[in-house]
C-alpha cells in the first residue's frame, strides 16, 4: 500500500513539475523614452537633437516678433518658426496654437544629403498650408523657457510621379532655453 | 546563509541534549513550497550586472537520506524551480538603463521565457531525535540544471553605432551548486512522517552570451548567479 501511494505521489509531482515548467512564457515588452527637452516621432521613430537653437527675435522695423527653433540630430533636422505682427519688444511670447500657413507659420523637414561634393542640409519636400501646427503652451519670459507641442507632415513629389510623405508627430518643446534678440 | 547558518546554530543548541543514539530509519520524502530568490539572483538594478531579476516561485522534488552510522547520513535532493520571468517594471527598468547608457532617443526591451532550475544535491547528513520530532541538519553540493533564463531582446533608436536589436540570449547548462538545509520531521507512525524545511542553494550560474551588439554600452550580463532560500512542506516514508 505504502509503495502504491508512493509511486502515485511520485508520478503526481512529475506531472506538477511538467506543468510548471510549461507556464507562462510570454513576452514582456517596455520602452523608456528621451527626456531630451524637444523631440518628435519622424515617420513614427523617436527622435531627439543633440543640437538645438532656439530664438525670439523682435524685429523694430516691421513689429514682429518671431519664435524659431532648429534641432539636429543624425543627418535629420527640423525647423518651425511662429511669427507674431504687431507685436510688443518684449522677451516674452503669446500663448495659443498656430496653424502652419507657409507665411507666418512654417515648419520644414531637412536631411543632410551630398551637394556638390559636400554633406549640406536640405529641404525634403514641402509642408504647405494645413500641413500642421505649433502649439505655444508655457513661457517663462524671466528665466527664457518656452514650451509647447508642433506636428506636421512633408510632402516630396519623386521623379516619377509619386509622392513621399514624411510624418514629423508628437513633437514637443518642455522648457526649452531660448536666447532673446531685438533688433 | 545567514538564515541557514542561524537556524542551524540555534537547532543544535537545543537538541545538543536530544538522543543522538538512537538509530534513525533512512526516508525519502516528496515535498514543495516556496522557492524565494536572494541577493543579486532578485535584484532588479539595471546597475548591477549580475541582477537576475528572479521572483519568488514554486519548487517540488524528492527528498531523502539513507543513515550509514546511527544518527549520521547521506541526503539527497532532487528538485524542481521556477523563479517567474521579468514583468512590465523589470523590462521598463532595463529600457530606461539602455535608453540612459547609450543616450538614445528611445529603448525598447522585450523578454521572454523564465527562471527554470533542477538541483540534484547530495550531502552529510545528522538528524537529532526527541520523542517523535526529527532535526535534520545537511550540508550538500552537486550539480543545478538551469533549463531556461528569460531572454531580452533591445532595440535602440537615434544611435547610428547600434542599429539592430541585440540580445541577452536565454540562458541554460550544468553548473556546480552548494547549500545547507535545516528540517523538522514528525513522525505519524512507524513508517511515515511530515516535515518542514529550510534549504538554501547557491552557484556561480551558467554564462550568458550576449549577441548582435555593435556598440558596447552599459549594463553587460556574462554569467547569472543563483541564490535561493527555500522553505517546504514535506511527507516522508521512512524505511
Amino acid at each position: 500500500m505504502n509503495k502504491f501511494r508512493l509511486s502515485v505521489i511520485l508520478i503526481l509531482s512529475v506531472i506538477t513539475a511538467v506543468a510548471i515548467q510549461s507556464c507562462n512564457k510570454d513576452t514582456v515588452s517596455a520602452t523608456a523614452y528621451t527626456t531630451k527637452p524637444l523631440q518628435a516621432d519622424i515617420d513614427y521613430v523617436t527622435w531627439a537633437p543633440d543640437t538645438v537653437s532656439t530664438t525670439v527675435t523682435y524685429d523694430a522695423a516691421s513689429q514682429t516678433k518671431t519664435f524659431s527653433c532648429t534641432g539636429t540630430k543624425s543627418q535629420k533636422r527640423v525647423l518651425f518658426s511662429v511669427t507674431l505682427n504687431s507685436a510688443s519688444n518684449t522677451p516674452g511670447f503669446t500663448l495659443g496654437i498656430y496653424p502652419i500657413d507657409g507665411s507666418v507659420v512654417k515648419a520644414q523637414y531637412y536631411t543632410q544629403q551630398l551637394s556638390n561634393g559636400s554633406y549640406v542640409f536640405l529641404p525634403t519636400g514641402t509642408s504647405d498650408s494645413g500641413s500642421g501646427a505649433v502649439e505655444v503652451t508655457a513661457i517663462d519670459s524671466v528665466k527664457k523657457t518656452i514650451s509647447g507641442t508642433f506636428h506636421f507632415y512633408s510632402r516630396t513629389t519623386n521623379g516619377d510621379g509619386s509622392v513621399t510623405t514624411n510624418v514629423i508627430s508628437s513633437g514637443e518643446f518642455t522648457t526649452l532655453p531660448y536666447v532673446f534678440t531685438s533688433n | 546563509m545567514k538564515r541557514i547558518f542561524i537556524i542551524g546554530f540555534l537547532s543544535t543548541i537545543i537538541f545538543a541534549s536530544f538522543d543522538a543514539q538512537a538509530q534513525v530509519k533512512s526516508y525519502i520524502s516528496l515535498y514543495g513550497g516556496f522557492s524565494n530568490p536572494e541577493g543579486s539572483y532578485k535584484s532588479t538594478d539595471y546597475n548591477n550586472n549580475q541582477s537576475g531579476f528572479a521572483k519568488k516561485g514554486v519548487t517540488i522534488g524528492v527528498d531523502g537520506a539513507v543513515y550509514l552510522y546511527k544518527n549520521l547520513g547521506i541526503g539527497y535532493t532532487f528538485s524542481f524551480q521556477d523563479q517567474g520571468k521579468l514583468n512590465y517594471n523589470d523590462t521598463y527598468a532595463l529600457a530606461l538603463g539602455y535608453q540612459n547608457s547609450y543616450q538614445a532617443d528611445a529603448a525598447s526591451v522585450n523578454a521572454y521565457d523564465r527562471f527554470h532550475n533542477w538541483n540534484l544535491l547530495v550531502g552529510p547528513q545528522y538528524s537529532f531525535v526527541y520523542k517523535d520530532f526529527i532535526l535534520d541538519l545537511r550540508a550538500s553540493a552537486g550539480v543545478i540544471d538551469v533549463t531556461s533564463t528569460p531572454e531580452t531582446e533591445t532595440f535602440l533608436t537615434g544611435i547610428t553605432q547600434q542599429v539592430d536589436g541585440f540580445f541577452q540570449r536565454r540562458s541554460h547548462g550544468y553548473c556546480f551548486g552548494y547549500g545547507g538545509s535545516a528540517g523538522l520531521r514528525y513522525k505519524l507512525g512507524d513508517n511515515w512522517s511530515v516535515g518542514v524545511k529550510g534549504s538554501y542553494v547557491t552557484s556561480d550560474g551558467t554564462k550568458v552570451n550576449v549577441d548582435g551588439q555593435t556598440l558596447q554600452e552599459g549594463r553587460l550580463v556574462t554569467r547569472m548567479p543563483i541564490h535561493e532560500f527555500q522553505t517546504t512542506l514535506g511527507i516522508s516514508l521512512n524505511f
